[in-house]
């Protein structure tokens, strides 16, 4: 499965605790800094396929001022696909990095 | 309720009704947190990033689930193959009946008409062969070559004065129509055809050739008279054709087949049922042809959307 960028940080949201969706909006806003600002439908689009392939599910469900919350929790599936992905982004920045540092060292002795 | 919420019920009105039956409470209650539910409203309205998210999601949501697609998809290129099949067999059929005329004691007919139906012939069973090897662009020109032959059969279906070509009468081009247009849009360079057995068409020429060959040793043999000949050998090509996807209806039912062969055997079914259209309204012969026709095009298609991958990407988790 292909994570995206909206994905892995939603994901990344719900490693904490239980959100709800505008609380995964709140927190992927704060995660990236504000460069993410998840628009509804794209956080039940992102929902939806991190549900289908198990990664979330639903938490439980509550009524404020007849207001319907649900929130979602990370699934052990979701918390390994999530460690997966991190390492593969983490192995592709530190792979990166070396080639820049290279490109510096490169530049400096040119 | 509020203007804002009113206004954003609406947008989320794009999406399908199922999926708003398990999610637009909650995603009202995410947007109006989002949007700070504002007490006077008045004027407000979700702006156009927040439209075109719900519009993108609806088309997903539509489009179904990405096993989905790629099941009408793989219908497509059936439809191609299968139509190609079919007049690849009739055309296999047409050259081996006219190689085998001289068994008959006669000389081939070499007017400028049969030396286009042959040539047509030839072309059509081209199109089909570079189909199954892969040969995508090749497969297009002949088969668009092929093409015009019964579009312009259908254009100068009306030689009497005064008969002016009506919408029906460019029904007769549909079964030969569809499967070009499907072979344009399934297939793009590379892209291989489902596997067929190599003698699946030397079978196929050789049945319809059968047919036609005793149809005309029994008129010749005295054994049926020029009206009855004419008849039985103007529909026993459609006869054979019609049941040939008729089995292979059946064969796919009960081997449990999957979706796509299902519904590309309901159009290609469809596309003759639409041929014959005009014959209900000319003769009573051909009408259990057109019932076991539709009856196919309707089961098979009804059978095929039932075993289509669900629609629903997402089991909307409630507890």
């Amino acid at each position: 499965m292909n994570i995206t960028e909206p994905m892995f940080l939603a994901l990344t949201a719900l490693v904490d605790r239980p959100r709800h969706g505008y609380g995964v909006v709140q927190e992927v806003e704060r995660l990236s800094g504000g460069r993410v600002q998840l628009k509804i439908g794209t956080l039940y689009g992102v929902l939806d396929r991190l549900s289908a392939e198990g990664l979330v599910e639903l938490d439980r469900e509550e009524v404020q001022r007849g207001r319907l919350r649900r929130y979602y929790r990370l699934t052990d599936d979701g918390a390994a696909a999530l460690q997966a992905e991190a390492e593969r982004v983490a192995a592709n920045a530190a792979v990166a990095r070396t080639r820049l540092r290279a490109r510096h060292v490169a530049l400096g002795g040119a | 309720m509020n203007l804002l919420e009113q206004r954003y019920r609406f947008v989320l009105r794009l999406l399908p009704r199922w999926y708003r039956a398990e999610r637009e409470e909650e995603m009202v209650t995410a947007y109006l947190e989002y949007a700070g539910e504002p007490d006077d409203a008045v004027g407000a309205r979700p702006p156009w990033g927040e439209v075109a998210s719900i519009a993108g999601l609806s088309l997903r949501l539509r489009l179904g689930s990405r096993a989905r697609v790629l099941a009408w998809g793989d219908t497509v290129r059936l439809i191609a193959l299968i139509g190609l099949f079919i007049s690849a067999a009739d055309g296999l059929s047409g050259l081996l009946s006219w190689a085998a005329v001289p068994l008959f004691g006669t000389d081939p007919d070499l007017t400028p008409q049969t030396l286009v139906v042959t040539a047509v012939s030839a072309i059509s069973v081209s199109a089909y062969v570079a189909l199954v090897r892969g040969r995508v662009l090749l497969a297009k020109v002949c088969a668009t070559g092929v093409l015009l032959h019964p579009v312009a059969e259908a254009l100068t279906a009306f030689p009497a004065p005064g008969d002016a070509p009506t919408p029906s009468g460019y029904l007769p081009a549909i079964p030969a129509l569809v499967p070009v247009a499907a072979l344009y849009l399934g297939y793009r360079k590379g892209r291989r055809a489902p596997h067929v057995p190599w003698w699946a068409l030397p079978l196929g020429a050789a049945l319809l050739t059968g047919l036609g060959l005793g149809i005309t040793g029994l008129a010749l043999a005295g054994l049926a008279d020029l009206s009855v000949f004419q008849v039985l050998l103007l529909i026993s090509g459609s006869w054979t054709i019609v049941i040939a996807i008729v089995v292979a209806a059946v064969v796919c039912a009960v081997r449990r087949s999957s979706a796509a062969p299902l519904l590309a055997l309901s159009v290609v079914a469809a596309t003759y049922l639409a041929s014959l259209t005009p014959e209900l309204f000319r003769d009573s012969f051909s009408h259990p042809l057109i019932v076991v026709l539709g009856a196919t095009v309707i089961t098979t298609a009804i059978a095929g959307w039932r075993r289509l991958p669900a629609a629903r990407p997402i089991e909307v988790a409630t507890g």
